[in-house]
């Protein structure tokens, strides 16, 4: 329902004036005056207010064509030989043009008048061939479709390249660095933003005793080793991909494989393998593996192929509602190919493609053909003209053993089911004797066999009979409805649970794949406004027209079995050439390092995001990034060693000067993302399972309200839920591990701002608010996780009143620093209070020692110094 | 609560605070201007710049795009030519599949109460309020598409990040209540709204001014208990260590703005705990008034339940109210095909509620203080979508009209302003943009929209941001 989300346009009428508006008008000055050509000042005027009428998409409306300088003479708007008396000027100057839409402003009249004094000219001679989309000199010169050349290093005495960009553009400024930040809060900061949890004492012990010069990137390292690492860097990713374990709409069913994918990814990211091969493969990896339908079992036997195969998933992440009953099943399929331009322009080409999906985008030299362009890449694999559910397109790909395996397990979890049916079947029986018990010995018999005839067959009579004498309770799958079966309806649940913990370990080895299904390709048409039901003129594959140096894409490559249009595009866009790909990944790997991009808007670097004040140092770093063969971990290293990265919170001149850091004097303190609040909890609780990979952690909807971990019991249409079960140690399992269901998002994590993927997220939101305050103080995981702390603590440092130790443990494990006098003072005080106050309300003495610690614990959970990272 | 007592608060609240005056001092600064960091960014009560009309808003944001012609705009040249060639050309900035063929409305018109507003037959609720609110049929925002026509009904702007109105009006008067935040998205029970956050954010004003979104079922605010065994005093020693904690660290970092929202954060939470259950729940509100509403009916609880939480807030001193539809669900207004099947069931849903909340506000004299807006981002296009069956037709978007209403805080009760062309497709009389439209409700809270400004990066910056704006004093009792 909303694919024209992003795809519509503004209206005309508003577009000059308010595309400005993320400047306010103040403070501007005077431009220095250029020479006026048609290119750079008349025709986005024109652009804007008339081309939709006179020229664009074959529109020539009373045979007017504005968009040349030649075309105008020739239709007639311009008079060659008497300028100022031009068609042009007169209807624009009346208000009798644009017919729709406010008339141009008075600026623009006057610009259009001074270009026909200045004898209407042009900044080059006009090409005779008007492209389908005409670009001008500017727009091809947007910074960001320019190709990445390194800059020079500014010679400033800076020793670090990134120091030396920052510190160039400081200058004029009258910014300069901050100092140093101090040695725990630099391994806070590496460790928030490389792992997404705290570091832990031993850790921060040995860095801050390490005396050797290089010990800093020797920490680097370390952390970059970390397994958690990949779980931190490919979260982020996921982010980007919109990876969720649910198909989306109303109905949000589950999707049982997705998470082969999640892991495909955290492997990737942790394997440190190069970034244009990941992109390769999650793009094109089934067309790497030459994968085809029937070839697929022998494909797949190959790890790597396999790992190729799985990468695609990335391809299949955006909601997918065509198994849903739908009103209009071609539109929902529709949405499926829209969303997946959308999400793969978003997150590697850093522009809003999607708003030429109906027409020209409004901004972006981005023409409504380079739309169908880019789609032309999908539809062989997605063709909804012979769609295939997502169940057609999971390929299955046990081993033999894998498969014996799974027939054992299967048999297991059976036998078990068995003797919960058997159960219920035997309890029944009882029942019924126990029911039939006060009846007339007569009747009983009939109304025995009434009840156990099924209801459909059921005669008049012996429904009457049931009905008589209030037999007309059913027969349940549970024996919840039986009085005195307490016990037995325990034995129930635990049986169930039983099965369903044996059926957990089978090996799940399905995954959700782009393929194509081979032959000729579908033909991609443009799509008149953008709906499917008027295909126009056929497109073929290719890059958006403004990129230029792009390679033609073959739109049947007879070498490979599928149409080798993915495999071609993503060649293209990993070949070091291509303009937006390093500079959007690393203008957002930038951004969780530092908060914000050097660009601030991580998914549109089109023609509204100007180049940004740290341009230089973009380019530069994408360039760095692209020559060291798309090493991400070497890229983390070489900012991570910057001063830049290195400097501490505190520049009160940057901060009266700069309160947006745009100019990067300081390093602003970060609030941890939703994962790393709730990871950083476990850890510091003690309490996290580092287990990796594997099927999701199932969320539930629990009674009382809110989404938890845990299996719902629930009555038999899934829509009260009695009770939660609980995970074991699996909750306490890192947070990119939690099903990520569209509709059910955990709570702890929604709080904090996780993002609802439609289809992806490329960049998220941080809010601060009340409801985050009142998890902190209330929620079940927060207080669960104090009260493990507390008691951990307390049963290696034994005592029964509050001890200096305890804090000292816990300042350590949560701040990565010793407390002060004061605080400890502090801290001994308010437990010593609370201590008493739960012995007085009648805790044990050990509960009320615990307690009185747990309660410290939350204090520090909700205390700003643990929720930013430094 | 009548305007003498809500004004004589306001004036009770109006310390001087020396933050305004230096706010209006900015106006003349020359050259760069640097953020106030020796500025508190805070929910304390603010005076305004003039005598206030509204002390609170209620925006029913009506996500989509409602269709003006089959709402509140009839044109009868549509049923007279219905299916015909559109004369001329329909707006060429449409987005998707928009025909030539004219569409006449398929339901009946009737003019109601002494104004004699014409309403479809589709709000037979809404038709009993005609004379309690301001009719605006010059709506134009500007916009056809979803997201950008969002962000001008809420910031005023065309792109993301802008703060959001009801963080504006925090942000200038502060919040009215103690124990409640002072700005509240309300989202529907199938999930948030198109662009999420995006639709309360505080943009680039302190984060303290962004709204706090709530649920649409009991428990509507999760975790408002706190644990047995530390509730009272445990957690009030809490929360006294947390400040004493928090206090230090902020002064360590005096630059992070953040910081200073979140530390309010905790001490709304605690308020929120004593106050916020009572506030939301209406479980307790008399038989009659959740029958108004339709709280118990599957049609129109969602809304009407909001809708009662609304009023319920605004009577506790809650400044910004907002309610949202639900991106995931398909009972919205963006009816681009079978708009005979969805527009009755997305009035459905709300017009009773909406009908309620207006007379409920004004039987406890709420409404003279309370500024109630109904309304989407854009309107639709006069002619047909059509695809499929004639059954299956729709309406396309349209950035150049639509329909919207406001009542209460002043607005003239009863007043039918502005008017489309022949065709409903475009607004030609009493045009109400965006900017007019924002500029118009600052003035109502008694703010003027040039004056409330903010510094960041070296700007001063505002709501209307220096695009043509008309306060529209006409429609002012």
């Amino acid at each position: 329902m909303f694919g024209e989300l992003l795809t519509g346009a503004i209206g005309v009428a508003t577009s000059i004036a308010m595309a400005s508006l993320p400047q306010p008008a103040t403070g501007a000055t005077e431009p220095p005056p250029v020479p006026i050509v048609f290119e750079r000042q008349v025709r986005p005027i024109l652009k804007a207010h008339c081309f939709q009428c006179h020229g664009e998409d074959g529109e020539k409306q009373g045979g007017i064509d504005l968009r040349q300088r030649r075309l105008m003479v020739q239709t007639g708007a311009l008079e060659k030989d008497h300028l100022s008396a031009s068609e042009l000027l007169n209807q624009v100057r009346s208000g009798d043009m644009p017919k729709k839409g406010k008339p141009l402003a008075p600026a623009e009249v006057a610009t259009i008048e001074r270009w026909l004094a200045a004898g209407a000219p042009t900044a080059r001679p006009e090409p005779e061939q008007v492209p389908g989309m005409f670009f001008t000199e500017d727009e091809r010169a947007h910074w960001s479709f320019r190709p990445v050349a390194k800059p020079a290093v500014p010679n400033n005495g800076q020793k670090h390249p990134v120091d030396a960009f920052v510190a160039a553009q400081m200058v004029g400024q009258g910014l300069n660095f901050a100092p140093a930040a101090d040695r725990v809060s630099l391994l806070r900061r590496a460790s928030f933003d490389l792992l997404g949890l705290p570091p832990t004492p031993e850790q921060l012990k040995s860095f801050s005793n390490d005396r050797r010069p290089d010990a800093w990137p020797r920490a680097v390292d370390a952390l970059l080793s970390s397994p958690h690492y990949g779980e931190r860097w490919g979260r982020h990713w996921l982010d980007a991909a919109g990876y969720a374990d649910s198909n989306g709409g109303g109905k949000d069913s589950p999707r049982d494989d997705a998470w082969h994918y999640r892991d495909y990814v955290i492997k990737s990211v942790n394997a440190n393998v190069p970034w244009n091969q990941f992109i390769r493969e999650q793009l094109a990896g089934d067309e790497l593996a030459r994968l085809t339908q029937s070839g697929a079992p022998e494909v797949l036997k190959d790890e790597t192929r396999w790992q190729q195969v799985a990468a695609t998933g990335f391809l299949r992440m955006v909601p997918d509602t065509t198994t849903d009953d739908n009103p209009d099943p071609m539109a929902a399929r529709e949405q499926v190919v829209a969303d997946t331009v959308k999400m793969v322009s978003s997150s590697l080409l850093g522009l809003t493609v999607g708003c030429a999906q109906c027409h020209d985008h409004r901004f972006d030299p981005i023409s409504h053909t380079d739309y169908f362009r880019l789609r032309a890449l999908f539809e062989p694999f997605l063709n909804p003209s012979k769609w295939r559910s997502p169940k057609a397109r999971a390929y299955p790909a046990y081993r033999p053993e894998e498969d014996r395996l799974n027939k054992e397990i299967e048999a297991r979890a059976a036998a078990v089911d068995k003797i919960r049916t058997d159960l219920i079947a035997v309890e029944y029986a009882k029942y019924l004797e126990e029911r039939l018990l006060p009846l007339p010995e007569a009747v009983r018999g009939v109304v025995r066999t009434a009840w156990m005839t099924e209801g459909k067959k059921r005669s008049d009579e012996q429904r009457a009979l049931l009905k008589k004498y209030n037999f007309e309770f059913g027969r349940e799958d549970h024996l919840r409805f039986l009085q005195n079966r307490e016990e037995q309806e325990k034995e129930r649940v635990k049986l169930v649970a039983e099965a369903t913990k044996i059926r957990e370990a089978k090996v799940s080895r399905v995954l959700m794949a782009a393929s194509e299904i081979g032959g000729e390709p579908p033909t991609t048409h443009r799509f008149h406004r953008g709906d499917f039901r008027q295909p126009k003129e056929a497109v073929p594959p290719g890059e958006l027209s403004v990129i230029e140096g792009a390679p033609a894409i073959p739109e049947r490559d007879t070498t490979l079995p599928s149409s080798g249009r993915r495999l071609a595009y993503a060649r293209w866009l990993t070949s070091g050439k291509h303009p937006l790909v390093a500079r959007v990944l690393v203008n957002r790997f930038w951004s969780h390092h530092f908060a914000r991009g050097l660009a601030p808007q991580l998914a549109d670097l089109g023609m509204r995001s100007d180049r940004p004040a740290q341009g230089d140092l973009l380019d530069y770093l994408a360039a760095e990034f692209m020559e060291s063969g798309w090493d991400l971990k070497a890229w983390h290293k070489l900012v991570m060693t910057s001063r830049t990265y290195m400097q501490d919170n505190r520049n009160p001149v940057a901060e009266k000067k700069d309160a947006d850091n745009v100019y990067l004097a300081r390093m602003p303190l970060r609030r941890l993302d939703a994962e790393t609040v709730r990871d950083s909890l476990l850890a510091v609780a003690g309490n996290l399972n580092p287990e990796m990979g594997g099927r999701p952690l199932t969320v539930a909807r629990h009674p009382q309200g809110g989404v938890v971990l845990g299996k719902e019991l629930s009555n038999a249409n899934n829509n009260v839920v009695h009770s939660v079960e609980s995970l074991g140690p699996a909750a306490y399992r890192r947070s990119v591990y939690v099903m990520n269901r569209r509709t059910l998002p955990l709570t702890v994590l929604q709080e904090f701002d996780l993002p609802f993927m439609s289809p992806n997220c490329a960049q998220r939101a941080v809010t601060t608010v009340a409801p985050q305050a009142l998890m902190m103080l209330n929620d079940r995981l927060v207080l669960e996780q104090a009260d493990v702390f507390a008691r951990n603590v307390i049963k290696k440092n034994p005592g029964d009143r509050p001890s200096s130790v305890w804090v000292r443990v816990l300042w350590q494990r949560a701040y990565g620093v010793s407390p002060s006098a004061q605080e400890i003072a502090a801290s001994l005080s308010f437990m010593e209070e609370e201590r008493q106050r739960q012995a007085q309300k009648s805790a044990t003495a050990v509960e009320s020692t615990e307690r009185s610690l747990a309660a410290l614990c939350q204090v520090v959970f909700a205390s700003n110094r643990f929720l930013y990272s430094p | 609560m009548n305007r003498r007592s809500f004004l004589s608060q306001i004036t009770a609240a109006s310390v001087a605070i020396p933050w305004l005056l230096e706010r209006d001092g900015l106006l003349a600064a020359e050259g760069p201007v640097k953020p106030d960091l020796d500025v508190t960014y805070d929910l304390l009560p603010k005076p305004p710049h003039f005598r206030p009309r509204a002390k609170a808003m209620i925006d029913l944001f009506m996500f989509g795009g409602p269709s003006q012609m089959d709402l509140f705009d009839p044109k009868p040249l549509l049923q007279q030519r219905n299916e015909q060639r559109f004369p001329g050309k329909v707006s060429a900035d449409n987005a998707a599949g928009a025909s030539n063929k004219i569409f006449a409305s398929q339901w009946k018109f009737k003019k109601h109460g002494g104004c004699g507003m014409d309403i479809s037959e589709l709000l037979p609720q809404m038709a009993t309020i005609v004379d309690e609110v301001c009719w605006l049929r010059g709506m134009k925002f500007g916009s056809n598409a979803h997201d950008r026509g969002t962000y001008l009904a809420h910031t005023c702007g065309l792109v993301s990040g802008r703060p959001t109105l009801g963080s504006w009006l925090t942000y200038g008067l502060g919040s009215l209540n103690d124990g409640l935040p002072s700005y509240v998205a309300l989202t529907a029970k199938a999930g948030l709204p198109v662009l999420t956050q995006e639709n309360w954010t505080a943009g680039w004003l302190p984060s303290v001014y962004q709204g706090t979104m709530v649920r649409s079922e009991e428990p509507r605010i999760l975790n408002l208990d706190p644990p047995p065994h530390l509730a009272g005093k445990g957690q009030e020693a809490q929360l006294a260590l947390l400040r004493s904690l928090n206090e230090k660290h902020r002064a360590a970092n005096p630059g992070e703005q953040d910081l200073v929202a979140r530390i309010a954060s905790y001490e709304l939470a605690a308020k929120m705990q004593v106050h916020a259950r009572e506030a939301f729940d209406i479980s307790n509100e008399p038989a009659h008034i959740r029958k108004m509403y339709g709280v118990d009916d599957p049609a129109t609880a969602d809304w009407g339940g909001r809708c009662l939480v609304a009023r319920r807030l605004v009577e506790r001193g809650v400044r910004f109210v907002q309610l949202h539809i639900a991106a995931n669900e398909n009972r919205d207004w963006d009816n681009h095909n079978s708009i005979g099947k969805n527009l009755p069931a997305a009035c459905v849903a709300v017009d009773k509620p909406c009908a309620a909340l207006i007379r409920d506000l004004k039987q406890r004299g709420l409404l003279d203080t309370t500024l109630v807006r109904w309304g989407g981002e854009m309107g639709r296009l006069p002619t047909a979508e059509a695809t499929g069956t004639r059954e299956t037709w729709g309406r396309d978007h349209n950035g150049k009209a639509g329909c919207m209403w406001m009542a209460g805080a002043g607005m003239k009760p009863g007043l039918v302003h502005g008017a489309t062309d022949e065709w409903g497709h475009e607004a030609i009389e009493g045009i109400v943009t965006a900017p007019d439209f924002h500029a118009t409700v600052l003035h109502l809270f008694g703010l003027d929209h040039k004056k409330l400004t903010f510094k960041r990066n070296g700007l001063v910056a505002s709501m209307t941001d220096g695009q043509p704006a008309r306060v529209l004093t006409e429609l002012f009792t």
